[in-house]
């Protein structure tokens, strides 16, 4: 393995990590498909590296995150146990199946979540009333563009765990955040504010993706020098992504998260093994 | 969830005692309130408090010392994990491919995989100081889970 690749990885995991921060999902949905498809490694090693990258930037994320509210800690919590549940057994699972399946479920899961976004551009569930009750699990915080205070309640529970015990599989199958799927149903479904949904899924992830990545490191699919090129790269970038996400508006967020998720899904597809 | 309350008042010619009406006060209720009738009747501590509610709502301002405290862990330990594994590549890629360069990058990686369930103790640790029980098994949930990530993994690995 040389240098150069070390530094590529490096250079995408920069743009993925990026891209990630700004849209709340994780550096994972690009740089997997850059590991798999550029590089050729084998899907299990493109998980399990891009795993370790979805903890750097959920910690990252988090930390810059802190102290504003967005994060709802509460909710987190309650929807870990189900990511959790999904990412060890999601875990296990990628250890056994093939390169195809695995790369067949990628690309299905990045369109379906992409059609899901467009689907719901318009969507904005708040409440813009600041003396509205949150509620237990829900939650209020400054929104910068707006100059108002949003307070939301957090509605269809259920739904919100069953969607994260899905994204917690899907993050452990496929080395993804799993907040593409957690995001938009956060928003669209259980009354989550866009901004508010990404800033807890990116504080989700975290945990999500340690429920599943000690098994691919126990099983050597984590190569380190690629990791680390990754993670160091995947850290530089979710700080600027993190500084452009503030400012983008929150239906352009949507659209560039669909765009790109379709584009990734239509080249994972077409060049399945 | 009840949002009666003091503003609602106890019904006619009931008597309820004022560690109730505080009870009741707070739920449903947002924080701030809750705090502003706390300091106005100046009794019991938020912690006292916080025990009658179980799961209640914990006030804003003990969401923010969490949310500050587990920035603050998160960010240190990605800081350490990152200058680990930056030294190690950085060796790996000068040439030094030994078991130094090795040892700094297994660290760092497994440092980072450390970080994200240091936050989950520590989360475990201020919901039971506050005695917010409910969260506190919430977290204790998910730190089962990671354990059985662990042992599994440890399975695997000897395994083969």
């Amino acid at each position: 393995m040389s240098n150069l690749v070390v530094l590529g990885v490096a250079g995408m995991g920069a743009l993925a990590g990026a891209l990630g921060a700004t849209l709340g999902i994780g550096g994972g949905v690009f740089l997997v498909p850059f590991l798999r498809q550029v590089l050729g490694l084998p899907a299990a090693v493109a998980s399990g590296i891009s795993l370790t990258t979805v903890i750097a930037t959920s910690s990252v994320v988090s930390a810059g995150k802190s102290g504003r509210q967005l994060i709802n800690i509460r909710l987190g919590m309650l929807l870990e146990i189900a990511t959790t549940i999904g990412g060890l057994t999601g875990g296990i699972a990628a250890q056994v199946l093939s390169d195809r399946t695995l790369d067949l479920l990628f690309g299905v899961v990045t369109a379906l979540i992409a059609l899901v976004m467009l689907g719901r551009l318009e969507r904005r569930n708040v409440i813009l009333d600041p003396a509205a009750d949150p509620g237990w699990l829900g939650g209020r915080f400054h929104e910068e563009e707006s100059g108002g205070e949003v307070v939301y309640r957090v509605r269809r529970l259920p739904i919100g765990l069953l969607v994260s015990w899905v994204a917690g599989s899907i993050s452990g199958l496929l080395g993804v955040g799993g907040g593409i799927l957690k995001v938009p149903v956060l928003n669209a479904w259980c009354g989550v504010p866009l901004r508010a949904a990404a800033a807890t899924s990116a504080f989700m992830i975290g945990v999500t993706a340690v429920s599943a990545a000690p098994i691919y490191y126990a099983q050597g699919k984590i190569i380190p020098p690629i990791a680390a090129a990754a993670v160091l790269g995947v850290l530089a970038g979710s700080r600027a992504g993190l500084r452009f996400g503030e400012t983008a508006r929150a239906k352009w967020l949507k659209l560039l998260m669909a765009a790109v998720l379709l584009v990734v899904s239509a080249i994972t597809l077409a060049r399945m093994p | 969830m009840s949002i009666e309350g003091p503003r609602g008042g106890p019904g006619p010619g009931l008597q309820v005692s004022a560690s109730e009406r505080a009870r009741r006060g707070t739920e449903g209720a947002d924080g701030t309130r809750a705090e502003g009738r706390e300091a106005e009747r100046g009794e019991g501590g938020p912690a006292s408090e916080r025990a009658r509610r179980g799961a209640g709502v914990p006030a804003d301002r003990e969401i923010d010392r969490l949310e500050r405290l587990l920035g603050r862990l998160l960010f240190a330990g990605v800081v350490t994990s990152a200058s680990f594994l930056g030294a190690g590549v950085v060796l790996w890629m000068l040439g030094r491919r030994d078991g130094f360069s090795a040892a700094l990058l297994h660290s760092g990686l497994i440092l980072l995989m450390a970080t994200p369930v240091a936050r989950v103790i520590v989360s475990f640790v201020e919901y039971v100081r506050a005695r917010d029980w409910f969260f506190a098994m919430t977290t204790l949930g998910v730190l089962g889970v990671l354990l059985a990530t662990v042992l599994v993994a440890i399975r695997t690995a000897l395994g083969g």
